[in-house]
């Protein structure tokens, strides 16, 4: 077979990587079953933005099937009141995770913050 | 080591030129599909189990195509699998490059997620370079593709029919307009569809014996027509339905509603297993 060296190497190449991504997948297939989408919301550090502040939220899916449309609440408590904003996020793949933002009126300084998902659909 | 001058193998510059046309097919042929958002949330919904089963069908397609409508006539079985592997890594590799490139992806990916989407878009890529790599060859004597004597066979016609229907299929698979197609036609009007799409297939098979060359004359007639008619038309729903399962179109869906959108994508699957088949060749 005539082949030059280059050609042997893009060979090697693409069969190592091939290997690897079906050995990935496969290890995927196997460490996974099929439970539902499982999503859990961490809050990060507010932002001051233009009308007041914005907290991102870290949006990650920890079930074997990815969630469309999910919706994202988070409700900011400080003695004597408290204000509520939502968000959605139209796609967290199977373990995967995305970022959006709630605005605020008020900072989270002397306040508590509780974020929950409302609600999501699958595919 | 360096290669003895007695070899005739191809130099490296020959085999630059080639990999370049195969880079620039893979980008012609799969481009579209890349810049379509239904291929971006593919590759975050479709299961690993699943996403290995087109692996694997796509080195099959790429081996049929190789065989029959590659570059090198005269290839062995195992030259064609080697090439097959190139162009598949080659598809991947093109795939993480764009997919960075374009920020579909990231760093802080995770990984499950950028695995799907590279191997989603990928094995079009891939389909995209071997298909490049042979059509898009200069006029020089042994790159033409095929021979102008080589005979053809059923299992011949059968390959290429279904690397046509799949090619040009893949291209609207995706997209919600086959579901909502499919789910808003009356019966009737998918019977219609289908009529069109076999009507379609017969006048392209029709004409190719016509435009194309002596070699049917002898053994082809109404009942040649026919008969490539139905091969036609049975890759193109066969692809179809290989397409649209590896999407996930017939999950959750009632068997009726995943007829109906085969025989939908059917119709542009019978252009691609005749007019694309003839391109093909």
């Amino acid at each position: 077979m005539n082949k030059n060296r280059l050609e042997w190497t893009v060979f090697a190449v693409s069969l190592a990587l091939i290997a690897g991504v079906v050995s990935l997948l496969v290890y995927q297939h196997f460490a996974s079953g099929d439970a539902p989408p499982s999503i859990f919301v961490t809050a990060g550090p507010a932002i001051t933005t233009g009308g007041g502040f914005a907290v991102p939220f870290d949006i990650r899916n920890e079930g074997d099937v990815t969630a469309e449309d999910v919706r994202v609440e988070a409700t900011l408590n400080w003695p004597g009141g408290s204000e509520r904003g939502e968000t959605v996020v139209p796609l967290v793949p199977y373990r995967s995770h995305r970022r959006a933002w709630i605005a605020f009126t008020r900072g989270p300084a002397g306040a508590t913050l509780h974020p929950r998902v409302l609600g999501f659909r699958e595919p | 080591m360096p290669r003895p001058s007695t070899q005739h193998g191809p130099t490296t510059a020959d085999s630059l030129r080639e990999y370049g046309r195969g880079i620039a097919g893979g980008f012609l042929f799969s481009l579209p599909l890349i810049l379509t958002m239904e291929m971006w949330d593919a590759g975050a919904v479709i299961p690993p189990a699943r996403l290995a089963a087109g692996l694997l069908a796509t080195f099959v397609l790429l081996c049929g195509y190789n065989a029959y409508a590659g570059l090198r006539y005269d290839s062995s079985f195992r030259e064609v699998v080697i090439d097959s592997i190139e162009e598949l890594g080659i598809g991947l590799v093109l795939s993480v490059a764009v997919m960075f490139l374009l920020g579909r992806v990231n760093a802080a990916s995770a990984t499950a997620e950028v695995l799907g989407l590279v191997v989603v878009e990928g094995l079009f890529v891939a389909v995209g370079v071997s298909v490049g790599t042979a059509q898009l060859s200069g006029a020089g004597g042994k790159d033409s593709g095929m021979p102008k004597g080589r005979q053809e066979t059923l299992s011949s016609e059968l390959v290429l029919a279904f690397c046509g229907a799949v090619l040009i299929a893949a291209n609207v698979a995706p997209t919600e307009e086959i579901l909502v197609l499919a789910s808003s036609m009356s019966s009737l009007q998918l019977v219609g569809v289908l009529s069109a799409s076999i009507a379609l297939a017969a006048t392209l098979l029709f004409y190719s014996d016509f435009t194309g060359s002596a070699r049917f004359a002898g053994n082809r007639g109404l009942v040649g027509v026919i008969h490539g008619t139905a091969i036609t038309y049975a890759a193109a729903l066969i692809a179809s339905a290989g397409i649209l399962w590896f999407f996930g179109r017939f999950h959750q869906h009632a068997l009726a509603l995943g007829v109906a959108q085969c025989v939908v994508l059917g119709f542009v699957g019978t252009l691609g297993a005749s007019a694309g088949r003839l391109l093909l060749r």
